[in-house]
């Protein structure tokens, strides 16, 4: 795999973690979705990519899942936030922000006469 | 630290979902088809038809089938399913193909197995910590002498002095070796006895287990007569009752009272020159010994390190030590000797390590050529496989998905080889065991366990990689069209193949060349010793050990008269030709070292000489000739003028050749008249005899003699004209006669003497030349392995050949040509090695150039035998080629 790919299996996780934060439980097909939507239509995504990323989250402890009855009265399964995933997405966030900004800084520096 | 947590979480889950398997595919399968349905139907509310949506969803998922191998991935752990299928893969072509299976295994249970029990003495006796507490601070007092290390013995005194350099040392103790007569009612039994100082038990860190240790001052001043008993003895001799703490016994005719008893099983390890093999029974105090002649002056030092100390430090104490030593013993330490203290680990083992490190070596070109070996079976066998192999390529495996599945193959190989290896090595140890010289240190230590089973399975992995390694890279370099379009699936490819596997041959070779070659030198070395004489005759020689001290005899006369009352019984048994008495060592073992001074006007200096003290018919007994002059009489007397005996390289050494009779030599300060030359008895068989005089036992100073009984027992020497042996309890009796309480110790033929100096040299001798004839065998094995396929490969070609006329003899003699370009290949290199490696030798073999071109050149000649003897069958085969048959075969 290449570089470029982790990084986006890094930042997948973690629209992952904040799409459960924003919206509560939510299952697979629903996650991608609003990935895809709040990008606006920027992002083009497999939606299938979110079920192994979901899984490696649930490994990790970062989220629980369950089966539960949708809107429209189908099965699913329903995803959502356990305490430590919380925590990583605070931490995560407030990293990615850091970073940003820092790169924003650094890019907007004037070349020096 | 979270981090490593979840990871480690996720490694759990995901091995545990790979135990359960489907359960976790139907889910996902569940989740995958609840997804499609409400994407469907998100569709169709956006308008979409039935068909379309269906499309959509399923292209925008990406694909069930690579969502599902994705998701897989994740959840279990993919390179362990390969792996097992690999396994299953390998096992299933392993079981096809017995014949090949079999082989393969077999050489590489030889190769581990016999890798593996040289491991476990190896292991044993350098590595094995000793059983004592914290034995990493145990250290032993060495000295270096211009690059020469060896042990180190003090003074009393230098004892005490290095006491005083104590910021590194937490104890320091002395110990020395010593033989007492311990009487317990009407009983003499012999025992071999330790002078320890009193911190000596705090220095190993092993304490009685039954009553307490020598106090500080029982160590003091001349010492206070007591004893601590081993677990052996107080069980033999005082039925382990506890009532024995407090008990008096009598050492050398001394009572002393017993303070401890050590635990079961206790061994100091203190190795014993003069004992070999006898543990110790008895400990005690230094003190009573420290101020003698000869003991005092032989104490071992022994010390714990303070915790924490460092090597360096130690190095920097001791360079300080050395410093004062030179200032104030100059006759003991010379400039160039430096003082060091080396781990008692390391020190017990010092002497065999370079014979240790030589069998290592030797018996890991054993398992190359093994491995070379599997490796040659392997490529033969990706001949006939080479189709299957191309067609699993076309089929989309890729070239490193099948070197795995090679190697998978030469792993399972190789650790059922080391398996049945580890069996083979426990079976065999005890007879490597029982071929082993007895005194070697740490015999007992030498035992298969967990460590030895860690290495085992760690050579046969390196082994099934190291064998699996050339067929995998061959696999994935596989030319597919070729191999897809010729005819019968081997015609083309078999060039470079053959060329490795005709490679792998000429190495196994060369190895084999390379150990016989050690093998012969060390053979070569055994008969040159065998043949150059010990300088006595040793056949029908029977010796006995005795000891008089702490007995009824006080004086010279006494001893003498005993001598002769002892010898006048054994002289009248039948079958008994003449016997003797000799004190201060036996031919072939450790004896006497005094010095002596030439007198007159060729007077000379002090110079080392050994000494023993012999009755008139000793010569006569131990088959030592008089070449000149004449030997010990009965007239000689202590009345009598004071005479010697000296052997051949006393006169060669200190008399210049000269005439010997009649000079006369200062022996303690006693001068004596030389009456008499004899022949070299050596004290041992690979060195040049020492000068050496020989006293008429009725001139001994009775002091003396006692200070050697210390160390030498005195022994009675018979030559019969029967089995020796056979008359050992007889001359046991001859002594019990005269005097009950005076101990006997061991009774041993000269024979076997000899063959035990010669113990370590012909364990050396015997298991290289076991690993040269394996070695030998393999690479035969090798051979005929390649030949075979040099033959059917070229049966067509042969075919043509016969049916233009070659005679079966052109025939022969081409496949061998072929075989023996092979071995003189393997030859030639494995003599250019040889000439190198052999120098390793040089400290082991004896009258032998360790480049002796006659040796070199029988391994080659044996070795092109053997070769020749691999060749023929193949070979033979090859004149049976019927053209008819050969070129139908298309």
């Amino acid at each position: 795999m290449s570089h470029k790919a982790n990084v986006w299996q890094g930042t997948l996780a973690l629209m992952i973690l904040k799409t459960l934060e924003t919206l509560g439980p939510l299952h697979g097909y629903g996650i991608a979705r609003r990935i895809e939507q709040t990008s606006g239509g920027v992002l083009s995504l497999n939606y299938g990519t979110v079920y192994p990323a979901l899984l490696k989250l649930e490994q990790e402890g970062t989220i629980e899942s369950e089966w539960g009855v949708s809107d429209n009265h189908r099965r699913a399964k329903y995803y959502q936030l356990t305490r430590a995933g919380r925590k990583q997405l605070e931490r995560e966030a407030r990293d990615w922000q850091q970073a940003q900004a820092i790169l924003a800084k650094f890019l907007s520096a004037e070349p020096s006469t | 630290m979270t981090r490593i947590w979840k990871l480690i979480r996720a490694w759990f889950r995901r091995f545990a979902s790979f135990l359960r398997k489907s359960r976790h595919d139907a889910e996902f399968e569940a989740e995958l088809e609840s997804h499609l349905q409400l994407h469907v139907e998100d569709n169709l509310r956006a308008g979409m038809t039935v068909e379309a949506a269906r499309r959509d969803a399923l292209l925008k998922l990406g694909g069930v089938e690579q969502t599902k191998e994705k998701y897989r991935d994740q959840r279990d752990l993919p390179f362990l399913e390969t792996a097992l299928s690999d396994f299953r893969f390998a096992l299933r072509t392993l079981r096809k193909s017995h014949g090949f299976t079999a082989v393969a295994i077999l050489t590489l249970t030889l190769g581990i197995g016999a890798n593996t029990a040289i491991f476990a003495v190896v292991y044993g006796v350098l590595f094995r910590a000793l059983p004592f507490p914290e034995p990493d601070r145990i250290f032993e007092l060495a000295e270096m002498d211009q690059g020469q290390s060896g042990e180190m013995d003090l003074t009393a005194t230098q004892l005490q002095r290095l006491r005083e350099f104590g910021q590194v040392f937490e104890h320091v103790a002395g110990w020395t070796d010593a033989g007492f007569n311990l009487a317990v009612g009407n009983a003499a039994e012999h025992v071999r006895g330790t002078p320890v100082s009193a911190d000596y038990f705090q220095v190993l860190g092993v304490h009685p287990a039954v009553g307490r240790e020598f106090l500080p001052e029982e160590d003091r001043g001349g010492g206070q007569r007591v004893a601590i008993l081993s677990h052996a003895l107080w069980k033999r001799r005082f039925g382990a009752e506890l009532s024995a703490i407090g008990r008096k016994i009598l050492l050398n005719g001394e009572a002393y009272t017993v303070t401890g008893i050590m635990p079961a099983g206790f061994d100091p390890y203190g190795y014993s020159d003069i004992n070999p093999g006898l543990p110790v029974d008895i400990w005690v105090p230094l003190a009573l010994v420290a101020k003698t002649a000869g003991s005092g002056e032989n104490i071992e030092v022994l010390a714990r390190l303070k915790p924490g100390v460092k090597q360096s430090q130690l190095d920097a104490q001791m360079s300080l030590v050395t410093k004062q030593f030179r200032k104030e013993f100059p006759g003991d330490v010379g400039p160039k000797t430096r003082m060091s203290f080396r781990s008692y680990q390391f020190m017990l083992a010092a002497d065999l390590r370079p014979f240790l490190v030589l069998l290592f070596g030797s018996i890991g070109f054993v398992l190359l050529i093994a491995c070379a070996n599997v490796a040659n079976l392997l490529l033969a066998r990706g001949g006939s496989r080479a189709r299957e192999i191309a067609a699993r390529m076309a089929l989309g495996a890729t070239g490193g998905r099948l070197s795995r599945q090679l190697l998978t193959e030469s792993l399972i190989l190789a650790l059922a080889g080391g398996a049945l290896g580890f069996a083979f090595a426990s079976a065999g140890l005890g007879s490597l065991l029982a071929m082993a010289p007895f005194d070697l240190p740490r015999l007992n230590d030498i035992h298969l366990d967990g460590w030895v089973f860690v290495f085992t399975f760690l050579i046969s992995v390196l082994t099934g990689s190291l064998s699996g390694l050339a067929p995998a890279i061959w696999a994935t370099n596989i030319d597919l069209n070729e191999i897809l379009k010729a005819a019968d699936g081997r015609a083309t490819t078999g060039a470079d193949r053959a060329k490795l596997r005709q490679g792998l041959v000429i190495g196994e070779f060369a190895l084999s060349l390379v150990l016989l070659t050690g093998a012969g030198l060390m053979i070569a070395t055994f008969i040159k010793l065998m043949r150059t004489g010990p300088g006595f005759d040793p056949n029908g020689v029977l010796t006995m050990q005795f000891w008089l001290n702490g007995s009824k005899y006080h004086s010279t006369q006494e001893v003498t008269a005993f001598y002769r009352a002892v010898e006048a019984r054994i002289a009248s048994l039948p079958s008994v030709e003449s016997v003797g008495i000799v004190a201060a060592g036996l031919p072939l073992e450790r004896g006497g070292h005094s010095r002596v001074r030439i007198a007159g006007p060729h007077q000379s200096e002090w110079r080392p000489c050994d000494y023993r003290e012999a009755s008139p018919n000793y010569f006569h007994a131990m088959g030592i000739a008089l070449r000149s002059g004449r030997s010990i009489l009965e007239t000689d007397t202590e009345n009598s003028s004071q005479v010697a005996v000296v052997n051949e390289a006393f006169v060669q050494n200190y008399l210049a050749g000269r005439s010997a009779l009649g000079e006369h030599v200062f022996l303690d300060n006693v001068s004596r008249e030389i009456v008499g030359v004899v022949a070299d008895a050596k004290s041992s068989l690979d060195r040049p005899a020492l000068p050496t005089a020989f006293i008429p036992a009725t001139q001994a100073p009775y002091e003396g003699s006692k200070i050697w009984e210390d160390w030498f027992p005195r022994t009675v020497v018979l030559r019969s004209s029967v089995d020796p042996l056979s008359l050992g309890r007889a001359v046991r009796q001859a002594v019990e006669t005269v005097d009950a309480l005076v101990p006997t110790g061991a009774v041993r033929s000269m024979d076997e003497i000899l063959s035990r100096s010669l113990a370590l040299r012909s364990f050396l001798m015997r298991l290289l030349g076991i690993f040269g004839g394996l070695a030998m065998v393999l690479a035969s094995v090798g051979l005929y392995g390649v030949i075979s396929f040099v033959v059917a490969r070229r049966t067509r070609e042969i075919g043509v050949r016969i049916a233009l006329g070659a005679r079966p003899t052109d025939v022969f003699r081409l496949i061998l040509a072929e075989g023996l370009k092979l071995v003189f290949g393997g030859v030639l290199i494995g003599v250019l090695a040889a000439l190198v490696l052999t120098r390793l030798l040089e400290s082991m073999v004896y009258a032998v150039n360790p480049r002796d071109p006659l040796i070199f050149v029988l391994v080659s000649l044996l070795m092109i035998v053997v070769s020749l003897l691999a060749c023929y069958v193949p070979a033979r085969r090859a004149t049976r080629v019927d053209p008819v048959i050969a070129l139908r075969y298309e």
